[in-house]
């Protein structure tokens, strides 16, 4: 019996027992139970309630989750992102190059593919944009409308090859400057509050940017208003959405280049 | 009966993918393709963790209505609890946020192991590394 298929047994074992206890012992998939779930119920109603002084009261509730009551976590996940894809450019830079067809295009695609390409590439990113601008509104956020966005590098890459890319202005360094510009403006976001409260004696918080009448008088608006109509902000939710939009959208573009550079060519 | 029988067909979609993916990441000898397998295997989790919030009677997407940029109206206290007791569970959603970034750094790491792995012995293919010498039995 070879080493990988005891392994296989045992994980077999482990998987079967785990959703054995979540499935059955705690009965956690109930589809037609009504609904009664503490937190989730308590996040829905406290998050856009407009009373609230501890939220950023803003309607879409996981946007608001992700940037107001675990801003820091999500803070260091887009910096464990940042790290890994830097530490990747400096071990791959230590070897010699694995693929020697760098930008060669594998297989010449009809004018159809080509021409479809473009146009949905278009429209790609400026559904990524939208999806990024308006995610603390509706459903999307900075980092889904990133992930959206690299579906548009991606797909030039393949029909057009990496030259292409390199023309339209994905290169590695402009990329890798806007997310470390991203990753840092983030960090400043989200320490402005507490940095100015600092420097003016007021009560702040920290990755919480609203300002909460109980403790603190002073932080980012919720709403702006402006002599054509007013501006739904969510506090800085919107500033977080554009600056995690840029680094997750350079970052895996970056990645995606580094994969085709190294291990493209078809081999 | 048929919207039961279709959720617990997806549900049981998603494990037998989780099963299947283990054993690619098990049995496999090539690398890029126990990377692929251990992709497959951790967004169906992801997925499975989304399907654990969605209730049949409550499966609204978790953004209160009415959010438009001109002359929003805040929700009062009675609409803020009828939403709650209609939207998904937004938790999960944000939990796999998370899962998804880290688990795309992991990725990138194993990649770039890989890659000095063949560096070193010329294939990614484990059997032809293991008949060079390399330490894998």
């Amino acid at each position: 019996m070879k080493k990988s298929s005891k392994y296989l047994f045992i994980a077999v074992i482990i998987l079967v027992a785990v959703f054995t206890y979540l499935f059955w012992v705690l009965d956690i998939v109930e589809p037609f139970a009504d609904k009664n779930m503490p937190l989730p119920n308590t996040f829905l109603t406290q998050i856009p309630n407009p009373e609230s002084n501890y939220t950023s009261r803003s309607p879409e509730i996981v946007t608001s989750i992700l940037w107001d009551h675990r801003g820091i976590d999500t803070y260091y996940e887009t910096a464990v992102l940042f790290i890994a894809i830097v530490s990747t450019l400096y071990l791959l830079s230590l070897g010699d190059k694995l693929g020697e067809g760098i930008g060669r295009v594998l297989r010449e695609y009809t004018v159809i593919a080509k021409l479809v390409t473009k146009l949905v590439a278009i429209a790609i990113s400026v559904i990524a944009v939208s999806i990024a601008l308006h995610g603390h509104l509706t459903p999307g956020g900075g980092f889904q409308g990133g992930v959206v966005f690299v579906i548009a590098p991606l797909l030039l890459l393949m029909v057009y090859g990496v030259d292409r890319l390199y023309r339209s202005g994905f290169r590695e360094k402009i990329l890798l400057f806007l997310r470390t510009t991203g990753v840092s403006l983030i960090g400043f976001t989200g320490a402005s509050i507490l940095l100015s409260g600092l420097l003016l004696g007021y009560n702040t918080y920290l990755f919480q940017n609203q300002p909460k009448p109980w403790t603190s008088n002073f932080g980012f608006p919720y709403q702006l208003m402006l002599p054509w109509g007013s501006l739904i902000f969510s506090g800085s939710l919107m500033i977080l959405n554009i600056l995690e939009f840029i680094a997750v959208s350079t970052g895996f573009t970056l990645a995606l280049l580094l994969v085709e550079k190294y291990l493209g060519g078809g081999k | 009966m048929t919207v039961e029988i279709l959720l617990y067909y997806i549900l049981a979609t998603l494990v037998a993918t989780v099963f299947i993916a283990l054993y690619g990441i098990a049995t496999r000898p090539h690398i890029i393709k126990k990377l692929v397998m251990l992709t497959i295997f951790s967004d169906t989790v992801e997925a499975i963790a989304v399907y654990l919030g969605y209730r049949v009677y409550a499966s609204k997407p978790p953004v209160v209505p009415g959010g438009v940029l001109e002359n929003y109206v805040f929700p009062s206290n009675s609409e803020l609890e009828e939403f709650g007791s209609q939207a998904v569970d937004p938790v999960p959603q944000v939990l796999i946020v998370t899962a998804i970034v880290i688990g795309l750094s992991v990725l990138l790491f194993l990649v770039v192991l890989s890659i000095r792995v063949a560096e070193k012995y010329g294939t990614f293919n484990l059997d032809k590394i293991e008949e060079k010498g390399g330490a894998y039995e």
